[in-house]
């Protein structure tokens, strides 16, 4: 227990009016480590990564960065600390280059920096996703799996420590889902701790060290991937369904 | 257009204004001095509406403090370049207390709060009678200078004024300010996740519209040596700027300067013809620049001159 955890979420809970979407969650991230964050559709996913970036500030609960609490900090503030995200539904900003939306991380995460210093920052983050040669076109002019990977040199670029990864491979076919699963292993690699949300399991298993389950904003199981896959309260609520009906279409189709 | 041709387009444009007091009489002298006041206006509006999104209907307000401020101060000796100092010092202040809880606000909401601004100073200014004149309106010192000389020095007040403006707003589009900016303009989460303190950006880009707009209102001030709250706080003087903002193309850097001269000029020469029916043809106007021109004069050029070289690369591809 000598190492402690780069992000500490403990007993957060967030209300919409009636809704609750997030309940008394915690969970530890170790460095270097992928976690698996998944669970059905609503079950909190994005609301518990907004509050870690903190554009949703909890009713109840505290956070560690590091070893420092950041439960009511600017989203600004934990930017600039490392911690860096995606967005589910992409958010480029459709008026500025490939190439001026990542230099913006760059830009404000790291002060007393260059213009030569930032360029080389944000020509660096679209290597590693694969984005060199469309620098100057336009968000609108990107494909789907091209935005989403310009979401990952949008975080990237502002050299983050921790990253969260919300869905950056829904909608994406076979080749450019490994694409990005070989980038989440690159990214590890080099020293980042990540928390994936992800409905493709096959990926989620590629990727992740652990995996956090959440029901109806509640954790109902973390562990290795071999332990929540084979946990029955995994099953029912949330693989369990999914068995049930692709097997009753396999059977179907037999 | 790159912002190296605005430049020079804006280069020559300066020059032209320049020698232009020798060659035109009084009359096409306060149309051209009205152009560059409404001109410093819309590019006020550039800086808050085209970079950062926010849509600050009531910008007048600070055209109205401006105008109070070099007013006041003139009527207590302070002299003429001091008390336009204090206009878009004292606007920018302005703009730094009332934005700080207005720009928390996302979106719509600030747009109408800023047109509520602008109703509250009036009120403030009819209230505060005294120094102000309340609803008597306030009338300035005389300048013992020979008319001749006094409009062309304002006219190069104004054309001052707008020059720097308009070098602000190229420094802007460059800066981090300017990125930040264009940035939360797209995607306010987005940028926050990046780093950007947005809140601070948007008060600062408040901030630098309001100076440049109570610049304006201050020398109008000085000009028209009688202000009173109706024309000061004129909710369509930021109309008519937005309107300019739009003609030119916002976020732009001579966008705004290029529509307030296209759009003054059109007003005199046809307008003045058709005085009954002024509001008709400048909602028709209004209508004819959103279908035409969307995105503004600058980036109709700027497609032009694509077009233009592509279709020069094809015929040497040709030859
Ligand atoms: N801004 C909001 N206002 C009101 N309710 C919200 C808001 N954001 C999320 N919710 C609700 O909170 C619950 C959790 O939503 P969340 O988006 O976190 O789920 P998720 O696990 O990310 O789901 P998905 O897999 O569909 O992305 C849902 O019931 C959702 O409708
Ligand atoms: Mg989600």
């Amino acid at each position: 227990m000598s190492v402690q955890p780069i992000l500490s979420v403990r007993d957060v809970t967030v209300r919409f009016g009636g809704v609750v979407a997030v309940k008394n969650a915690s969970f530890d991230l170790m460095p270097g480590e992928v976690l698996g964050l998944i669970g059905p559709n609503g079950a909190g996913k994005t609301t518990l990564l907004n509050v870690v970036s903190a554009l949703i500030r909890p009713q109840e609960g505290s956070l560690a960065f590091e070893g420092e609490t950041i439960t009511g900090l600017k989203p600004h503030v934990i930017a600039r600390k490392g911690v860096a995200r995606t967005f589910q539904v992409v958010q480029p900003f459709k008026n500025l280059t490939v190439m001026q939306n990542v230099e913006v991380g760059a830009m404000f995460c790291a002060r007393d920096r260059g213009k030569s210093q930032i360029r080389a920052l944000a020509v660096d983050a679209l290597q590693k996703v694969g984005l060199t040669a469309k620098a100057d076109a336009l968000p609108s002019q990107l494909t789907l799996s091209e935005r989403k990977r310009l979401e990952m040199a949008r975080a990237l670029s502002t050299e983050p420590r921790l990253l969260l990864l919300d869905e950056v491979m829904a909608g994406l076919n076979h080749t450019e889902i490994d694409r990005i699963i070989g980038l989440i292993r690159e990214i590890n690699r080099d020293g980042l701790s990540i928390i994936v949300v992800e409905h493709v399991m096959k990926a989620i298993m590629a990727v992740c060290d652990r995996i956090v389950v959440l029901r109806f904003g509640e954790k109902i199981a973390d562990g290795t991937p071999e332990e929540v896959t084979n946990d029955p309260h995994v099953i029912s609520a949330y693989l369990g369904e999914r068995f049930v009906r692709r097997q009753a279409a396999s059977a179907g189709a037999a | 257009m790159k912002a190296k041709h605005q430049l020079a387009a804006a280069a020559v444009l300066l020059v032209l204004a320049l020698i232009l007091p020798a060659v035109i009489d009084n009359y096409w002298l306060r149309v051209m001095t009205t152009v560059f006041m409404i001109a410093i206006v819309a590019q006020g509006l550039n800086v808050i509406v085209g970079f950062a999104g926010y849509h600050a209907f009531g910008n007048a307000a600070f055209f109205g403090v401006g105008a109070y401020i070099a007013g006041v101060s003139l009527n207590a000796q302070v002299p003429l370049a001091l008390a336009i100092v204090l206009a878009t010092g004292g606007s920018a202040v302005v703009a730094g207390i009332f934005g700080w809880p207005l720009l928390r606000l996302r979106g719509h909401y600030f747009a109408i709060a800023s047109v509520a601004l602008n109703m509250a100073f009036v009120e403030v200014i009819l209230n505060l009678g005294g120094v102000t004149g309340g609803a008597m309106g306030l009338p300035l010192p005389i300048s013992p200078m020979p008319p001749d000389l006094l409009y062309r020095m304002i006219y190069y007040m104004m054309l001052g004024a707008l020059t720097v403006a308009t070098l602000v707003v190229w420094h802007l589009s460059g800066s981090r300010l300017g990125y930040a900016l264009r940035a939360l303009r797209d995607s306010e989460s987005g940028a926050e996740v990046m780093g950007v303190d947005t809140v601070k950006a948007k008060i600062l880009a408040w901030m630098i519209s309001a100076a440049m707009t109570g610049c304006a209102g201050g020398i109008w001030a000085y000009w028209l040596t009688f202000i009173e709250v109706g024309s000061a706080f004129d909710i369509g003087i930021s109309m008519r700027a937005y309107i300019m903002m739009l003609l030119g193309g916002m976020g732009t850097i001579i966008g705004p300067v290029v529509g307030a001269f296209v759009f003054e000029i059109v007003a005199t020469l046809v307008w003045s013809e058709f005085t009954h029916i002024h509001n008709l043809l400048l909602g028709m106007f209004l209508i004819a620049v959103v279908i035409l021109v969307p995105n503004g004069i600058i980036h109709l050029i700027s497609r032009a001159s694509a077009r233009l070289s592509a279709a020069r690369e094809l015929r040497r591809a040709k030859a």
